[in-house]
């Protein structure tokens, strides 16, 4: 039952409204439908899709995956039906939710962006674009274009002036994070999410070969968290942009700390694989915490970590 | 498409399962008796429950084990300890809670026109068949005939022969090491006994075990054109089609192991 129905857990992130903070990561959750035998989807704050390219991709050769201490290792390689089958086939499923719809795009350069955005932002049941410029697993776009401020900033530009839809950027880690933030944000982003996979490799040492098919892939789960907090706090101290935070959110409490960090909301992603109803235990956690400490407005927490001064 | 409640919180609250029982059957194997919702009745052999190790994040993901019967007391699965999972697993007690999502995948088809069912098993690949063959003699009510071939690395790591049983099944166990049955590989095992057949037709074959004992097997399915379902393995993720993690390779693309699989027809599998 909801002890606290006073607890305000609304967000903005930029344009986008959302009823709590609580989205899923893109690629970890499907096209929501696969997990909706497991978890009322109306709950969450927010639902971002799987990747979807202009044409079919059909991804990376297996194993695609390797769990390593506290973290997953993958390299699934953006494996999608494409634009036309994603229109067709999952997004009358997603319509129908009165969460808020995100849907993750990726291309090979520019032009595949912008057909996509145009494409996407002619239908219903939309609410937002993630522009992913981070994936590590494809060797043309991702992460190539997400660390070159000219290029992330001509992109944004483009999108900018091409829909009226709001767009954020999914940044990678480890580029010069600031500067690409700035140049999304004067492109005209209207936030950020941050972060995606961290290039990462494993190694069998018995048979002396690569755990994975694609040889490297992105790291996620918990170990990624700290770099992930890091990361979101210096974006958000140094450049006006709304964030999405994620890496690693497995309770509420981790949570917070994106929150206390600067992110106006949260994805969690490989949280979903340990446990799918992970997100609505932690919206309502959320809830009970705040409640229990007299925070009415969720929102008032964004951004107010304490350094002492 | 309206989602309807009560089918999303009952299958939610599902998820926690009691432990029946817990015994060790020889060596580092062991089975798994859990108390299951009914539902899990409609279970098919070859399906397979995703189960949470441990009691928080580490191990991270889930582990999935195929399920190799379904009682009136519950869900019966058959490990083997390899590491840190299947540990856990083994230092279950009874009355103690488990977190499972399931019955995941899709399982065996059990041919309508064969005559002959041939199962095979490698190892712990033993488990899915145990309630494969059950399937078999309740849905053909006797009127065919099974044949079931194990391969073991050795006679002390033999388990769960004595699954096996009825009038018109019989079995077969082979021995990599010499050491009981059959000397040499199961599938080898298999093709020797093929040969003294006259007509090799109505016979259907459903294998689990390593990728080169499937690999073997779906070679003298081809040779001798015999119809094959194989069980295929991968590192599971969400276990629930959503992360495309899991695949395999097939003739006309990659296939989800936890979705399309894991059982395939070894038509749809590119071997090579
Ligand atoms: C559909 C399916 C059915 C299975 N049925 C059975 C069964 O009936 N009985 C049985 O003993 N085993 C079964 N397995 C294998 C079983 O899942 C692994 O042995 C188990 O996950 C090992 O976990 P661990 O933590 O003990 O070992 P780890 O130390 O984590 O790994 C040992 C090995 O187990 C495999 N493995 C690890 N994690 C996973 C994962 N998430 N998904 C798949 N494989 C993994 C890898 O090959 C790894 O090298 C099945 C696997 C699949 C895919
Ligand atoms: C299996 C898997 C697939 C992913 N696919 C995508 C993808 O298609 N697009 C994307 O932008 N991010 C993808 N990601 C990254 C996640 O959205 C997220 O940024 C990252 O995993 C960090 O969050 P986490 O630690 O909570 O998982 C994927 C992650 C995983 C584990
Ligand atoms: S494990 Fe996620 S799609 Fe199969």
């Amino acid at each position: 039952m909801d002890k606290f129905p006073d607890v305000d857990l609304t967000t903005s992130v930029g344009r986008v409204k959302l009823k709590n903070p609580i989205l899923v990561a893109a690629g970890t959750f499907g096209y929501g439908e696969e997990y909706s035998r497991y978890i009322d989807l109306n709950i969450l704050g927010g639902i971002i899709t799987k990747t979807i390219t202009l044409n079919p991709r059909e991804g990376n050769p297996p194993p695609r995956l390797a769990e390593t201490p506290c973290g997953l290792l993958n390299s699934i390689g953006l494996e999608n039906p494409g634009v036309d089958a994603f229109i067709s086939q999952k997004l009358p499923f997603l319509k129908e939710l009165t969460t808020a719809v995100i849907v993750s795009i990726a291309g090979e350069k520019e032009e595949e962006y912008l057909r996509l955005a145009e494409r996407l932002s002619k239908e219903e049941g939309i609410r937002a674009l993630e522009v992913n410029v981070s994936c590590p697993n494809v060797k043309l776009g991702g992460v190539a274009l997400g660390k070159d401020s000219g290029t992330v900033f001509s992109l944004a530009r483009r999108l900018k002036e091409a829909i009226d839809m709001p767009f954020i950027l999914k940044l990678p880690p480890f580029v010069d994070i600031v500067e690409v933030a700035q140049a999304a944000r004067e492109g005209g982003a209207e936030a950020l999410s941050l972060i995606n996979t961290v290039p990462a490799m494993a190694i069998d040492v018995e048979r002396r070969r690569p755990k994975l098919g694609n040889i490297t892939g992105g790291l996620s789960g918990p170990c990624i968290k700290p770099v992930a907090v890091k990361i979101v706090w210096e974006v958000t101290r140094k450049v006006d942009i709304p964030v999405i935070g994620m890496g690693g959110i497995m309770d509420f409490e981790d949570v917070l700390e994106f929150t206390l960090a600067g992110a106006s909301a949260v994805a969690v992603g490989t949280a979903n694989f340990t446990d799918p109803g992970v997100s609505v235990r932690i919206i309502k956690d959320l809830k009970n915490y705040l409640g229990a400490k007299n925070i009415t407005k969720f929102s008032e927490l964004v951004g107010r970590i304490s350094l002492g001064e | 498409m309206v989602q309807r409640k009560e089918e999303v919180f009952s299958s939610a609250q599902k998820l926690r399962v009691e432990v029946v029982s817990n015994t060790h059957l020889k060596a580092n194997f062991y089975r798994l008796t859990i108390k299951t919702p009914a539902y899990f009745s409609k279970a098919q052999p070859g399906q397979f429950i995703h189960i949470k190790v441990g009691d928080d994040f580490s191990p991270l993901l889930r582990r999935p084990f195929s399920i190799s019967n379904v009682t009136s007391f519950g869900v019966d699965i058959v490990y083997r300890i390899v590491g840190k999972g299947t540990r856990f697993l083994s230092e279950l007690r009874e009355g103690e809670y488990l977190d499972v999502l399931g019955p995941l995948g899709r399982g065996f088809s059990i041919s309508r026109e064969a005559k002959i069912h041939i199962l095979v098993g490698g190892g712990v690949g033993v488990a899915p068949l145990i309630f494969l063959a059950r399937k078999i003699k309740e849905e053909t009510e006797g009127k065919v005939s099974i044949l079931v071939f194990l391969g073991f690395k050795r006679k002390e790591e033999i388990i769960c022969q004595n699954q096996f049983t009825g009038v018109n099944l019989s079995l077969h166990i082979a021995c990599e090491d010499g050491s009981y049955g059959y000397r040499g590989l199961v599938s080898q095992a298999v093709e020797d006994y093929l040969i003294n057949f006259t007509s090799l037709s109505g016979i259907s074959i459903y294998a689990c075990g390593p990728v080169e004992m499937l690999r073997a097997v779906a070679r003298l399915s081809f040779n001798y054109a015999i119809s094959s379902q194989v069980l295929m393995e991968e590192i599971i993720g969400c276990g629930l089609g959503a992360c495309r993690g899991c695949v395999v390779r097939g003739v006309a693309g990659y296939l989800r192991v936890c979705k399309e699989g894991p059982v395939f027809n070894i038509r749809d599998i590119a071997w090579s």
